[in-house]
């Protein structure tokens, strides 16, 4: 039986820099799994963006729900212009993991369901939904800081997974 | 959560993640079971994109081998957008819960991961990890434990919706090698 879950890409920065993009993605599969563990070189957003698209009419939608350490909470941003989540309480050594799961993104019948677990050990814990509300297949996605860089080390593998 | 997929596909060359079957809905179902689920991996995985036929909230329930009696107990964390909620159940009838898209926002659907650890081990009941969310009006993302308190290996599963699963909806079911 052919296995289900197909590495795509596989990045290791070697020095830092500010974005990663995958492009050309293939649409043979059904979800893609986007694992990322890296050290930002400060506190800053983390931003996602698929298609490359940052423009209007926005439709990346999110809720999360974020545990600091002290106590709980949610919150949601709707008609954004691109997934953004804010990432703090960097150190220079404590690596940040996100797993990004995009389910049926080359179906066009579909808006893109989008599930998120960050964990950042120095600062807190946090899962996400989200909905980019367009029916378009993804082919190509991006991830980068607001401001500041990933630093060298920091990893980022794309897989498919087939249905 | 790393997905144990995931983990598995950077170790043995033998296959790490196996589908074991894809049911693709039409709206005339309101429960899938995979049953006859092989013995031969260590752990599942459901993943699931969905909604509902009509437009009010439901959940969606996860039993095992036809059991419904009160033999499950779990754990929910939920995010609504302005505040955090946890809740706690025990003697119930049925193991993780979330909620399912409605049918209120054309081609939103909501997505759902299951993960069932040592699903044939008859020493231990079965635990497992349900994350789930979506955006579709309401914005809601949550993550559940379940247990279900029975030492039989799981050969089937079944996800019961409140409502019927809308077209184009799809639940598949994999197998995963490693530990």
């Amino acid at each position: 039986m052919p296995d289900a879950i197909t590495a795509l890409a596989n990045v290791t920065l070697a020095s830092s820099q500010q974005t990663v993009s995958f492009t050309s993605i293939s649409g043979s599969y059904r979800d893609l799994i986007l694992v990322t563990n890296f050290i930002s070189t400060n506190s800053d957003n983390l931003i996602m963006l698929l298609n490359n698209n940052e423009d209007s009419p926005f439709a990346y939608n999110h809720v999360n729900v974020r545990g600091s350490g002290s106590n709980a909470t949610s919150s949601a941003d709707t008609g954004m212009g691109k997934f953004e989540w804010t990432v703090g309480g960097f150190t220079n050594t404590q690596r940040v993991q996100t797993i990004i799961q995009v389910f049926d993104y080359a179906q066009t019948d579909k808006h893109k369901a989008v599930l998120v677990s960050l964990d950042n050990p120095n600062a807190e814990v946090v899962i996400k939904a989200g909905r980019w509300a367009k029916t378009e297949a993804v082919t190509s996605l991006q991830i980068k800081t607001n401001s500041y860089n990933f630093a060298a080390g920091s990893t980022f593998a794309l897989y498919g997974v087939s249905a | 959560m790393l997905p144990w997929g995931v983990l598995a596909a950077s170790g043995s060359s033998a296959p790490s993640m196996e589908l074991i079957s894809t049911q693709l809905l039409t709206g005339s179902t309101s429960a899938v079971t995979f049953s006859s689920i092989p013995a031969t991996y260590s752990h599942l995985q459901v993943r699931m994109v969905v909604k509902n036929t009509d437009s009010n909230n439901y959940a969606f329930a996860i039993t095992y081998n036809g059991d419904t009696s009160s033999n499950y107990t779990r754990h929910e964390l939920i995010g609504t957008g302005s505040s955090a909620v946890s809740e706690g159940s025990g003697n119930q009838s049925s193991s993780s819960i979330g909620l399912i898209a409605t049918n209120t926002t054309a081609n939103a659907f909501s997505a759902a991961i299951l993960d069932i650890a040592n699903y044939t081990n008859t020493n231990t009941f079965k635990t497992a990890q349900l994350f789930w969310g979506g955006i579709w009006g309401l914005n809601r993302v949550g993550l559940s434990s379940g247990l279900w308190r029975s030492t039989s290996a799981i050969t089937s599963v079944t996800i019961t919706n409140g409502n019927n699963f809308a077209n184009g909806s799809r639940i598949s079911i994999y197998g995963i090698r490693g530990q």
